[in-house]
Order: C-alpha cells, then sequence, then structure tokens
C-alpha cells in the first residue's frame, strides 16, 4: 500500500470525560493540533456520539458517571462496525478500582497520571499514527480487489479568449500547478492539454483562466478561434493604467533588473522597498494598480498589517496579489496567488500577464445581458488518477499535480458509481504531497454531503464491498 | 536506452565530491552523471546518453550558453528537460536562460529531491513514442547525424502534430533548415512562434532564417522586438549587426559588434559578425583569423563562406577557395558540411585536380547521407572531362575549354 501524507486527514476524536472542566483543558489542546474534538458526558454519550461520528480516536477516562472505559470497550467490540476504533484509557490514578476495567482487555494506549499536555499530545499523537493513520475505516482499494485506475474531470463552459488567456466558467478553482486534458463534449473539437491556470471569483461564479501560448495538444485549433472578450475598453482603465505593479522587493538591484525587462513587455514595475512602503502604495492607489507582486509574506507586523489592508479593499476593485515563496506546499487561492521560487522568466511573466485581467470584468461579458458573444463550450478537464483506498467518508486519491481543498470533481469508476448509487461527484478536503516522491499527490475526498449520516455512508458502501470476489493472497516472496 | 541526467557544476561548488551523497536515496529513472568542466560535459553530451541536463550556476556564461546549445542539438528544445540549480537567480540571468526556453529553476536545498521528479517524468515521456518529447529527440538526433535521410524521416513522423504544437513546429523547422529549404524553416518557426509568443527560440530562429533568406526587414523587427525583453543578449546583438551589414549599414552593424563584444568577445557567433564586417570592409586576412575561434557556425554566415570560395575559385584562386573551404569544414554544423564539401569538390575541378574533385564529390555524398542529382551530374562530368583530358593528352591535342568552367 502507498504510504499515506498523514497531513490529509483531519482526525476526529471522541472525549468521554466524567467531568466537564476536566475536559475543557484537553479538548482546547486538541483542536489546537488540528483534532475535530467532541465531547461525551458520560458512557451513554460516548456509545451515542461514536455511533455518530466515526471518530479515528476515543480517548476515555477510565471512570465515568454511567460505566467505565471497560465497558465501551466491551460495547464497541460488541458492534461489527465499530469495533475497529482505538480506544486511548486515561488512567487518572492507579487506584484498583481504576485499572480492573482495563484488565483482559485489548486498549490502544494509555495515559497515566494526571493531564500533562505536552506527553499527552505526544501519546494521542502516537496511538493515531499505529492504528489509525488516515482512518480505522480505511480499506486500501488494492487488497479489497476494486479497480485502481480512475479518471477525475470537472465540468466546465469554455467562454472565449482575454487577450493572450483561454477563460473559461467552473464550479472549481484549478491548481496553478494541475495539468489537466481539456475535452470538448463535441466531437468537432479537439483535446487540449491546460496548465498553469489563474482562478477568478466574482460572486459565487468562478472563472479559470490558462495562457493560451501554454495549451499544447489538437485542440488549439478551436481555442485560437474563441471569441475575444474586449475587456479595458472603457477609458476610466485603459490596459495602459492596469499595467502598472507594486513590486515589493527588498534586493534594490533585483528591483532594477526586473524593471528594465519587464518594461519590454509592457509592465511597469513601481518600487516598494519595505512591505510597508508597498502597503501604503496599495492603499492609497489601489485603483490604477494593475497588480502587486510580494517577494515575500512572513507573519510579522508589517506582513499583518499588509493582510488587514489588503482585506478591507473592495472585492472587485482589489488589485490581484502574487507572493513569492519557498514553500512547496503553497497553494493559490482566488485571492493570493503564490509564485514559487527561484522561478522562471515567462511563468512570471505570463502570471503578471494574467493578472491584469479583472473577475467582474469578465463576468460582466459572461453575463446573461452582456453585449460580447461567448463561445460556451461545454467541456470536461479531465486527469487521471489513482484511488488508494476507501474510508467512512470517501477516501484517498493519487494525482500527478495537487487538488485544491473544496474542489468538485466527477470521478469516473464502474463500482464507486454502482456504490454510490448513480452519484459521482466528490469533493476534496485536503491534498499534499508525498513524503517521497513531490510529484506525486494523495487527496482526501468526501463522497457524503453535509448533513449525510457517515453511517448510512459507511453501511451502504459495505454492503456492496462484501459483494467483491475475495482477493487471492498473494504468493510469499 | 539507458538515459542519463548530467549535472553540469558551474558554480565551483565541490559538486564532483558530494553528488553521490546527495542524491542517495531518491529515485531518478536513470543515471546521474556529473561533470565540473566544459570539456566533460560536452563529451557526455556528444555521447548521446544525456536526456536531463541540470546546471549548478548562477550567471549567464558562456560555458553555460555553449552547453545549453549542444544540448539543443544533441537532444532537441526540450526546455521541461532542463534545469537550473540555484536559489535567487538575477533577472538577466533568468532572461538569459529564458532564450532557450529554459524556465525551470530549483532551489539548492531541495534540488536533489525536484530533480528527481525532472527525470522520472523525462523517462515516461521517452516511453511513449507518440509524445512530443520523444518526436523532438528523433529529430534533433537525425540532424545531428545530418542523414538527409533520416532527417526527412523523422520529420515525417511528426505528421500534424507541428501545427498545434510549438516544441515540435519547432523542431520541423530546425529539420527544414537542416535540409537546406529555409522558407519551409521560416514558415515553421513563424508557426511556433505564433503558437507560443513567450517560446523564445522560435523567435529567434525565425530572426536567423529570415536573415538567410535574405528578408531583411523582417528580421530586423523580429530582433529589434526581441531586444526590447532582452538588451543583454550577445547572439542577438551579434545577429542585429549581420542584418546591418546586408542592409549595408556598417556603422550600425559595427555598433552592435562592439556592444556584443563588449559582453562575450569570444563568443563564436560575435565572431562571426565581426568577420562578417571584415569581409565586407575588404579585411579577407583578418576575418580568415577569427574562423579559428569559431565553432558550430550556422547556415547564414556558412553561405558567406561558400559565397567567397565561389569567388575566389572563380576569379582564378583556387587554392585560396579550398584553403577557404578546408577551415569552414571545421567549423560549421554537421548539416551543412556537404555543402562546403560540395563546392570544394567545384573548384577543384576547376582547378582540374579530378582525383581530388571525386574524393571530395564522394565526401559529400558520405555527408549528406545520400547522392542528389546535382552531384550525380558533377561526378559524371569530373568523370567525363578526366577521359577527355586523358584522350586529348594522348593525341596531343590543343587543350578544349570545359562545359562547366562557369560553374562554381
Amino acid at each position: 500500500m502507498a504510504i499515506i501524507s498523514p497531513t490529509i486527514t483531519q482526525h476526529t476524536i471522541v472525549l468521554c470525560i466524567e467531568k466537564r472542566e476536566r475536559g475543557i483543558a484537553t479538548q482546547a489542546m486538541l483542536t489546537k493540533a488540528g483534532f475535530r474534538v467532541v465531547m461525551a458526558l458520560s458512557l451513554y454519550d460516548a456509545l451515542k456520539c461514536i455511533a455518530q461520528e466515526m471518530p479515528h480516536l476515543v480517548i476515555s477516562e477510565v471512570i465515568l458517571s454511567d460505566g467505565t472505559a471497560g465497558t465501551l470497550y466491551d460495547r464497541l467490540q460488541a458492534h461489527e462496525m465499530l469495533k475497529k476504533t482505538p480506544i486511548m484509557a486515561h488512567v487518572l490514578k492507579k487506584t484498583k478500582e481504576e485499572l480492573t476495567p482495563l484488565s483482559t482487555r485489548k486498549f490502544a494506549g494509555f495515559f497515566l497520571g494526571p493531564f500533562e499536555p505536552r506527553g499527552f499530545l505526544a501519546k494521542v499523537y502516537e496511538v493515531i499514527r499505529a492504528h489509525a493513520a488516515v482512518s480505522p475505516y480505511f480499506l486500501d482499494a488494492e487488497s479489497l480487489g476494486i479497480k485502481t485506475d480512475l479518471t477525475i474531470s470537472i465540468d466546465a463552459a469554455v467562454m472565449g479568449r482575454a487577450g493572450e488567456q483561454m477563460v473559461s466558467r467552473s464550479g472549481t478553482e484549478v491548481d496553478p500547478a494541475a495539468s489537466m486534458v481539456c475535452v470538448p463534449a463535441s466531437p468537432d473539437f479537439g483535446p487540449a492539454v491546460l496548465r498553469m491556470a489563474t482562478n477568478l471569483r466574482s460572486g459565487d461564479e468562478i472563472f479559470n483562466m490558462f495562457p493560451i501560448s501554454r495549451i499544447i495538444g489538437a485542440g488549439r485549433k478551436w481555442v485560437l478561434n474563441l471569441p475575444e472578450f474586449k475587456i479595458g475598453a472603457d477609458a476610466s482603465k485603459g490596459p495602459e493604467k492596469l499595467k502598472k505593479v507594486v513590486f515589493y522587493e527588498p534586493n534594490e538591484a533585483r528591483y532594477e533588473g526586473f524593471r528594465e525587462l519587464l518594461k519590454g513587455y509592457g509592465i511597469d514595475l513601481v518600487h516598494a522597498k519595505t512591505l510597508p512602503m508597498a502597503t501604503a502604495m496599495v492603499k492609497r492607489d489601489f485603483e490604477t494598480i494593475g497588480c502587486v507582486y510580494l517577494h515575500e509574506l512572513m507573519n510579522d507586523a508589517s506582513s499583518i498589517e499588509w493582510k488587514g489592508v489588503y482585506a478591507k479593499l473592495p472585492g472587485g476593485r482589489k488589485p490581484p496579489l502574487i507572493v513569492g515563496t519557498t514553500s512547496q506546499n503553497a497553494r493559490s487561492t482566488t485571492e493570493t496567488r503564490y509564485l514559487k521560487r527561484p522561478f522562471g522568466m515567462g511563468v512570471f511573466v505570463e502570471m503578471l500577464q494574467a493578472s491584469f485581467e479583472r473577475a467582474d470584468d469578465i463576468a460582466s461579458v459572461a453575463g446573461k445581458n452582456a453585449a460580447t458573444t461567448t463561445a460556451s463550450v461545454s467541456v470536461k478537464y479531465q486527469a487521471p488518477a489513482i484511488l488508494i483506498g476507501l474510508d467512512e467518508t470517501g477516501g484517498i486519491l493519487q494525482v500527478r499535480f495537487p487538488l485544491l481543498k473544496g474542489s468538485r470533481l466527477n470521478i469516473a469508476h464502474a463500482f464507486l458509481q454502482t456504490a454510490w448509487e448513480g452519484r459521482a461527484q466528490v469533493q476534496v478536503v485536503a491534498s499534499a504531497p508525498t513524503e517521497a516522491k513531490p510529484d506525486i499527490w494523495h487527496a482526501r475526498f468526501e463522497a457524503i454531503d453535509a448533513g449525510m449520516s457517515k453511517v448510512k455512508y459507511w453501511e451502504k458502501l459495505a454492503k456492496h464491498l462484501a459483494t467483491l470476489p475475495p482477493v487471492p493472497a498473494k504468493p510469499a516472496a | 536506452m539507458d538515459w542519463t541526467c548530467l549535472l553540469v557544476d558551474l558554480s565551483g561548488l565541490g559538486l564532483a565530491q558530494t553528488w553521490q551523497d546527495q542524491t542517495a536515496g531518491h529515485d531518478y529513472g536513470m543515471a546521474i552523471s556529473c561533470a565540473s568542466s566544459l570539456e566533460e560535459a560536452q563529451a557526455m553530451l556528444n555521447a548521446g546518453s544525456v536526456l536531463v541536463q541540470a546546471f549548478f550556476a548562477s550567471e549567464n556564461g558562456g560555458d553555460l550558453q555553449t552547453l545549453l546549445k549542444s544540448f539543443q542539438t544533441n537532444v532537441g528544445c526540450i526546455s521541461d528537460f532542463q534545469a537550473i540549480i540555484c536559489d535567487e537567480p538575477s533577472p538577466v540571468f533568468m532572461a538569459g536562460v529564458f532564450e532557450f526556453g529554459i524556465e525551470q529553476f530549483v532551489p539548492m536545498a531541495t534540488w536533489a529531491k525536484e530533480l528527481a521528479v525532472v527525470t522520472r517524468r523525462a523517462v515516461e515521456l521517452m516511453q511513449d513514442e507518440t509524445s512530443p518529447e520523444f518526436k523532438t529527440l528523433s529529430l534533433s538526433r537525425s540532424i545531428r547525424s545530418a542523414d538527409q535521410g533520416a532527417i526527412k524521416q523523422a520529420s515525417d513522423a511528426i505528421g500534424d502534430m507541428a501545427t498545434y504544437d510549438y516544441r515540435l513546429a519547432f523542431a520541423k523547422g530546425k529539420a527544414a533548415e537542416a535540409s537546406g529549404n529555409y522558407a519551409a524553416a521560416a514558415d515553421a518557426y513563424a508557426s511556433a512562434r505564433g503558437m507560443n509568443k513567450m517560446f523564445r527560440p522560435s523567435a529567434s530562429s525565425l530572426g536567423e532564417t529570415l536573415l538567410v533568406t535574405g528578408r531583411l526587414d523582417e528580421a530586423l523587427d523580429v530582433f529589434k522586438t526581441l531586444e526590447k525583453t532582452n538588451p543583454y543578449d550577445v547572439e542577438r546583438k551579434a545577429n542585429l549587426a549581420s542584418v546591418y551589414v546586408e542592409k549595408g549599414d556598417f556603422e550600425m552593424a559595427q555598433r552592435y559588434v562592439d556592444a556584443a563584444a563588449k559582453i562575450a568577445p569570444n563568443n563564436s557567433k560575435v565572431l562571426e559578425a565581426q568577420a562578417q564586417v571584415m569581409l565586407c570592409t575588404g579585411k579577407v586576412g583578418e576575418a580568415f583569423k577569427l574562423m579559428d575561434g569559431m565553432s558550430d557556425v550556422g547556415p547564414f554566415f556558412a553561405a558567406k563562406l561558400n559565397e567567397l570560395g565561389i569567388q575566389l575559385s572563380q576569379s582564378g584562386k583556387g587554392k585560396s577557395a579550398l584553403a577557404l573551404y578546408q577551415k569552414a569544414h571545421k567549423i560549421v554544423r554537421p548539416e551543412l558540411k556537404y555543402k562546403i564539401t560540395l563546392n570544394a569538390a567545384l573548384a577543384c575541378r576547376r582547378l582540374k585536380a579530378w582525383d581530388m574533385a571525386m574524393k571530395y564529390a564522394l565526401r559529400c555524398e558520405k555527408e549528406f547521407g545520400a547522392s542528389f542529382a546535382k552531384l550525380d551530374k558533377i561526378k559524371e562530368s569530373i568523370i567525363v572531362s578526366k577521359k577527355q583530358e586523358a584522350a586529348a593528352a594522348a593525341q596531343g591535342a590543343p587543350k578544349v575549354p570545359l562545359p562547366t568552367d562557369k560553374a562554381g
């Protein structure tokens, strides 16, 4: 089985304690550590919570108001679905009364003594790693004998061209690092590989833009014939004005070098030697600025000030923000576009050029009463993926690029579509590169909608899984 | 095929001692090799197993340029197969390597891990014989071999992919150039440029091809547009100088030559431009001396040398022409050698050195990869002329002027 990145699962913990006040500090600490914590004040409560939440770990004090951790253990063991749930027992005092319920039962872990944050958290991590790295319900697709190859897709409609960008409307943001095949619904149009996406959001609408120069494949032919949007024709927002970029770069020589070279591309850089200078410029002149480039954005006072000022700018008119970063995991959003440093000249120029397009302008062109004709070519952005496994809410996919949190994907997979009763859409809740290979990403998806019962979902899925033929055991090496 | 990823240390980091430790534990999918000098790297590239090239460099020096060109010749203009490892490249450096289409920079801290991504992807693409990268590599190899049959075959294998893939359109341009079809090459480069305006190699090659075909104003337009976005490129300055020489504006030409020589005085292209100015201003001897420092001379200067050789031969200086051809043969690109040899055969024929002429004709056939109509005619005329001369000598008759005496 592939080693799954531990960061893509938000683990749910049910905390069973006798007295609420003892649990508050523990709950706060676990929440801060990234866990989802549900508190139960009795055995009865705990059993109810566990059946609803299907937690990844139960932490229980040994003595509860209406029973013991031992009873809890026995009740879960008696339940076919919940018996895999690991239980960590918290022994407050090493008395006979506390120790007796623990004997002869296989708890996943123990914490002895009064609550001590560091040691307690270390123990929680240890138990989670050992018993529920992904989820105690997680089933490896390969060992289930289901086909692991599948295709993921996003529905979209290509609308036209804005300058050197192909513009499409979809319900989801596409990561700039993603490389997907755009397959038109009509067989008259060929497929094309799209890369370097930029996302724009206007109200509820999400627009994806792809630089035409980076599009390859037979589909280039129809892309080049798409109608051109006349954006920026308004004299007050002439294209010349929009090409001004506030450029925060502490190294003056680097700024000078970029200024000279980018001038040739029609981009005018205005230097901000410090972040407060950039903040002041943007606060004062945001309407005349085409884009802001920040060499880096830390968590210091000036960065916090920047974030505050930028957040207060009116949505549709705020200049797009490009932030240089050395982090592998920084993911772009419609608000902030991350550019991994060191970067190449072409990537930088194209990112700046894409940033001169405004979401509101595109939305007005795409609107029902717009004067401009749009193409509205129905397409699917497709990419191959590998199903790693399934769990109580969805599962884990392996892809060759990052998928953004919240992306809605269609999954083409015969077994899953049967198990999900025809439903094919899932939502990505987290993704991260694998430790060994940074070009391989694991994305955790949820196949259930908000409010849907995990238990019912899992029961249905388990029923379908039971119909699968047994997988022949692999011969020993 | 066993592929190699070539690490080239141009930063003097002492990588030769540490690269094995740094790459240990990563899955590259190919062998890793390290070179610390231009010669070493060049030898590796010429050996033919290099698929990915990664430089430890932070400035756009002559060695880097030479190796980027060499990669383009040996593997193809595949920017995804090349990377520069450095932390904060200067904008001028970024623009310099962007002239070769390179945009992939990898930080020093994580290079071993990130390079593995590049190499694994490259191997995957090579396993797919329909991929543009595979076709580009095949075509580059055939051009390097200078075998016209192989070039045609690899070019035909691209099919209509060149109509929607800028890299293949560019590769097709290189194939047309290698076959001497400069009009088709210009069309292919223009098509590649139209598809991806940010792909600098297509625009640069378009300018050079327009220069060869004498479309000087168009070439000037292309070069000047490129110059605006990167005024530090030495070869473009040399090309601009060549355009101005052709237009007869020697003052502007000299200005660009001086500007280029100031940045890289030993660059082969700069030497070409300098030599061209000298040839046009009558300083032939000095121009000859400059030729010693040139390498991989392209079609434009090669045509100039052929022209000069023909002039020398026709004006009765056959031996000087042969000396020029000998020098030219050493410095031009492999696919252009056959033209030089063909002219050398014609110069020998004019000198009535029949055996030598036939030797050159046969070498031309070998370099071209096959015989062609014009060469067949020349060979036939050499045989006939030799026989006629022998018969005339036997009869003691006066020498009859040959029908081909006016040819180059």
